[in-house]
């Protein structure tokens, strides 16, 4: 398990490296002075090529990105070009709100869906079924910043329940996770509705049942375990919608997180910061995806059997032809 | 050939795609998508015929600033005075289209750049995977966001930037449906009758490596008329005075707690047209592939 896990983070490097080169020469060749943007357009010559000299920025881009990197080996993100903070604290302070609404609603999602999706499973064709589909799709139709106007409308002005602006207490967090998990209570209920329906109808399911297996258990145990093996493939692809969300939903619910970082300093030309607010969010995926797939390793005893013999190869390939199909 | 079509003379041919249109027009719901989406389309990409973009788009009235909906103004009026529903029609326009530009360039890459990874496979279909896989580790809405800033806000870069998001998803599952297209035996025949590559992955393998994808690409419009709007929304998509629903919603949200029609007719206008488009990929779906119903 552990030279999966290390194999996979090996693997994210030169991923991260093809990244960080695509996202340093698409800004750095964009046009705009980043030294005149941040000292404004009246600076004068000389604290242009003062500044220019301090970050660096008088040398060719190419030198340019192998000094970004060098001091990335080293352990330091660089220093703001516009703040002047070192960029390092600044993620610092902003990356617990970006975590939290992205981690966040990805638990959140799941915590609410996967019950509600096994019991419109139960529910099959009742009334409670057929009118879920219509919420389900107007819900995942909402555009999550239209949603957070409505309920900053309701909660905050009309009733004045909970506050719209900032990410101090937890009360400041319902309303951004609530809209960023909105849509997918929706398309997430269904979709594992649909699972279980699909596990339900398998002939190892009527033998549970046959056995005298409890119907709470025929359901948890044996359905839903395994309608829950399609269903990690597709977290993994949520926590990336999650994280680019973060980056409207910080800018409706006026919160200071990585995402707000990213585009402020993508409006400022601020290259130190777009990089650590990319590769940033880059590596959390990654590791998000790496964590859904060793899920699998949880749901699925075989896989787990895989990993702890780390020789039998055969039987590996055997459970990916398997998953592929 | 000609010996069957010499057995059944008057049997109508039914290819996949009647057979498809006709599964469609038995589903309720895929028809009042289709409906739906149809009167959108109209009303939108006609407005150039019934309005004038110069006087009653962009041209602020203060007289007649953030009027609740009357006769003259059926949804009521933005904050420069701006009839709402105009403004939400001429929107609608750019964001379909941009949405379905965006679309067919991240599809048509797309569909090419799988074929070629999965007919030639080796070593450029390593390489085009693992291109692929760089800008799928970014989020798709970063990697949006920098590239529109990097250019320019134009449409033009709009759907440049949307379609090189949309691209490696799609070669991806091209691929992989090609991949097992190919090994299929009719392949091997066709091969062995001595086609070129262009023929046996244009006429062979790409009919029936594509019919999963259509559904998809559907709703993919839907997920791209979403992200303009969120683009809008931030600032960096379409930019004033030209309307665009979720710059009408950024510009709105101001006016919030006193006008809260401002921003709800174009939040409606948004909610439609996924809808619509959800509905009509959904029954792409059930109808290009029945095994996939539900």
């Amino acid at each position: 398990m552990i030279r999966y896990i290390f194999k996979r983070l090996l693997q994210m490097i030169p991923i991260l490296i093809a990244v960080s080169i695509i996202v340093f020469f698409m800004v750095g060749l964009s046009p705009g002075d980043p030294a005149k943007i941040a000292l404004g357009m009246n600076a004068k010559e000389e604290t242009v090529a003062a500044f220019k000299a301090e970050y660096g920025l008088d040398q060719p881009l190419g030198m340019q990105y192998l000094n970004y990197m060098g001091g990335l080996l080293r352990g330091s993100l660089g220093k703001s070009y516009t703040t002047k903070q070192y960029v390092a604290n600044m993620i610092a302070v902003r990356l617990m709100a970006t975590v939290i609404i992205a981690f966040g609603s990805l638990i959140l999602t799941y915590l609410i869906a996967i019950p509600l999706g096994v019991l419109l499973a139960v529910k099959q064709n009742s009334w409670f079924d057929n009118i879920s589909r219509v919420l389900a799709l107007m819900m995942s139709s909402m555009p999550s910043f239209w949603l957070g106007l409505l309920l900053i409308l309701l909660f905050s002005v009309k009733l004045g329940l909970l506050p719209s602006n900032g990410f101090d207490t937890p009360a400041h967090w319902i309303l951004p996770l609530c809209c960023s998990c909105f849509g997918s209570w929706g398309g997430s209920s269904r979709y594992i509705r649909n699972m279980v329906l699909e596990t339900i109808r398998q002939d190892y399911i009527r033998m549970a049942r046959a056995k005298g297996c409890p119907e709470r258990v025929v359901l948890f145990r044996h359905a839903l375990r395994n309608a829950l093996m399609p269903l990690i493939t597709s977290i993994g692809m949520n926590i990336g919608t999650f994280f680019g969300g973060s980056v409207i939903l910080e800018q409706l619910f006026g919160i200071n997180g990585m995402g707000k970082m990213t585009l402020d300093a993508l409006r400022q030309k601020d290259v130190p910061t777009i990089m650590a607010g990319v590769l940033i969010s880059t590596v959390l995926i990654a590791v998000g995806n790496l964590l859904a797939d060793l899920c699998y390793g949880l749901v699925d005893p075989r896989i787990r059997s895989i990993y702890s013999h780390p020789r039998k190869r055969k039987l590996k390939k055997e459970v990916a032809v398997s998953g592929a199909n | 050939m000609g010996q069957t079509e010499a057995v059944r003379p008057h049997r109508k041919k039914r290819s996949l795609w009647t057979d498809a249109w006709t599964r469609m027009r038995r589903n309720r719901s895929a028809v009042i998508g289709m409906a739906m989406f149809a009167i959108i389309l109209l009303a939108c990409f006609l407005s150039p015929f019934y309005l004038n973009y110069e006087t009653n788009v962009i041209q602020p009235d203060l007289e007649a600033i953030r009027q609740l909906p009357t006769e003259r103004h059926v949804l009521g009026t933005d904050e420069l005075g701006r009839d709402i529903l105009n403004r939400i029609i001429w929107g609608g326009r750019t964001s379909i289209s941009i949405a379905l530009a965006a679309t067919v360039f991240s599809s048509v890459l797309g569909i090419i750049i799988g074929a070629v990874a999965a007919y030639y496979g080796n070593v450029i279909d390593s390489v085009i995977m693992r291109v692929a896989d760089v800008f799928m580790a970014i989020p798709s809405m970063l990697l949006m966001i920098t590239l529109v800033s990097v250019m320019q806000p134009t449409a033009s870069n709009l759907v440049i930037a949307m379609s090189v998001s949309g691209i490696p998803g799609i070669a991806r599952i091209v691929r992989g449906q090609m991949l097992s297209v190919m090994r299929n035996e009719y392949i091997d025949a066709v091969k062995g009758m001595g086609a070129g590559s262009l023929r046996i992955v244009v006429q062979h393998a790409l009919p029936n490596a594509l019919s999963p994808l259509i559904s998809q690409i559907v709703s993919s419009v839907a997920g791209e008329i979403m992200a303009i709007s969120g683009l809008s929304f931030i600032g960096i998509g379409i930019q004033a005075p030209a309307p665009e629903w979720g710059a009408m919603l950024a510009a709105g949200r101001n006016y919030i707690r006193d006008q809260p029609y401002l921003t709800t007719f174009p939040g409606i206008a948004i909610v439609l047209t996924v809808v619509s488009l959800t509905l009509l990929g959904d029954g792409l779906r059930d109808a290009l592939d029945p095994r996939m119903k539900r």
